[in-house]
């Protein structure tokens, strides 16, 4: 038996369709010998209020619920989008902040229950995990210490981190890297997720902690090892609609996803 | 406060020594084994409450200093790590050996007392057990003829961390 624990975070958007989701991903790996465990670190707001209260957090072993945090919202500033309530943020303050709040919860159980993971990852809550790669996982997870993957410790799996310089028309700084969603394994998750302090703790004046720029970062910054050789790594997509999934226009919808939702 | 002082151990730091301590947590872990391994790994949950005072307070510790009682004595002199300014991926350490190796001189931490800055505790608190005893694995070390020990195991660590050692 392997564990995956997920690790999610910041505004509720479209819970009512990434929740179900995510009780899918739950029977799917459970299916597949893989326990899950999920914890969040959650703004409130009417919306995160409703959503308690139609039982969409039933699945989450636990979470917290808080105000965001005032010095990651640009204040001032209109709402971004149709579905943020709390205000349009400011670099990856809250990013950081709820990878560290939602982490710290998956250490105090695990302290208290002495259940290690195999596999964490953490993304924002309105996230879809395309089938292809959720099957990936499932299987590259039982290989991790096989000789197809000899994974090691301190492992982080994302796409190739890239040095930013000269793009044109860029809005990055320096490193570049996928801020969806980050996958390791505990040791690395257990190091990663403190990057609240690495960043915006220590305020150091020498580097800028953004968008696409803050995993690379904190990856680099604390020496931890990068792979993108295995379904772990692989793009995960941002939920658009609250009804029923919409991702990308281009993007062709899962039906083992269609057909779930349709019988829940 | 400024300084986490984490000690492990059969024992807590004597009164007397605690008192005169200014603007310092104490965390004491008590850890019957003090080996290496198990000492390093009982750091997690001092870490994690660590890390939980930092967050609370938006600031992080200016030093972390690690203590094992167990070889603690009245002679040991932890105020020299008050004194300097804790850079980041650097381990300070008391009571180190300097050994001729692969053509240089390597600095070996004390593993009993040592001292770092917060995001370098970060790192060395999540450590497992399982990240020791490779004993058979430290070919530079047996090329050598020296006898492997917990030092060579904390300095590999540190080396795969890129946290540099210094004796004080």
């Amino acid at each position: 038996m392997r564990r995956f624990a997920f690790t999610i975070g910041g505004e509720l958007r479209n819970f009512k369709t990434s929740s179900r989701l995510f009780e899918f991903y739950k029977e799917f790996l459970m299916k597949n010998n893989i326990e899950v465990d999920f914890f969040g670190c959650f703004w409130n707001s009417n919306y995160t209020e409703e959503c308690k209260k139609l039982g969409y957090f039933d699945f989450l072993t636990d979470f917290t619920l808080e105000d965001v945090p005032d010095e990651g919202i640009d204040r001032g500033m209109p709402p971004k989008g149709n579905y943020n309530n709390t205000g349009k943020s400011k670099s990856l303050y809250n990013w950081s902040y709820s990878c560290y709040r939602s982490n710290y919860l998956r250490k105090l159980y695990q302290l208290e229950t002495k259940v290690s993971y195999d596999l964490i990852s953490f993304s924002r809550p309105d996230i879809y995990i395309p089938f292809s790669s959720l099957k990936g996982i499932s299987i590259d997870i039982h290989e991790l210490q096989s000789s197809i993957l000899n994974a090691t410790d301190f492992t982080i799996y994302t796409p190739p981190i890239k040095k930013n310089f000269g793009y044109k028309n860029g809005t990055d700084y320096h490193l570049h890297c996928d801020d969806l969603k980050v996958v390791g394994d505990q040791c690395a998750m257990d190091v990663f997720s403190t990057s609240f302090h690495l960043i915006y703790i220590k305020n150091d004046p020498s580097y800028v902690g953004s968008y696409h720029n803050l995993p690379a970062f904190t990856i680099k910054k604390y020496g931890l090892e990068v792979r993108n050789d295995c379904s772990f790594d692989k793009k995960w997509m941002i939920l658009r609609e609250d009804n029923g999934i919409d991702v990308t226009k281009d993007m062709k919808i899962d039906k083992e996803y269609v057909d779930w939702l349709e019988n829940r | 406060m400024k300084n986490l002082l984490v000690t492990i151990g059969n024992k807590e730091l004597p009164d007397s020594f605690s008192k005169n301590l200014e603007h310092t947590l104490i965390i004491h872990t008590k850890v019957e084994d003090s080996s290496l391994t198990k000492s390093v790994a009982s750091l997690y949950s001092p870490g994690l409450t660590k890390c939980n005072l930092e967050f609370e307070a938006k600031q992080l510790f200016e030093r972390v200093i690690f203590v094992n009682t167990n070889f603690f004595t009245r002679d040991t002199d932890i105020s020299k790590f008050f004194k300097l300014k804790m850079n980041d991926f650097t381990l300070y350490s008391l009571n180190y050996d300097v050994k001729f190796i692969n053509h240089k001189n390597l600095i070996f931490p004390s593993t009993k007392i040592w001292a770092c800055s917060s995001l370098t505790f970060n790192i060395l608190s999540n450590l497992k057990e399982n990240h020791f005893d490779r004993t058979s694995l430290y070919r530079y070390v047996q090329d050598s003829g020296e006898e492997i020990g917990e030092d060579h195991e904390f300095f590999n660590i540190l080396g795969g961390f890129m946290i540099k050692i210094q004796g004080l």
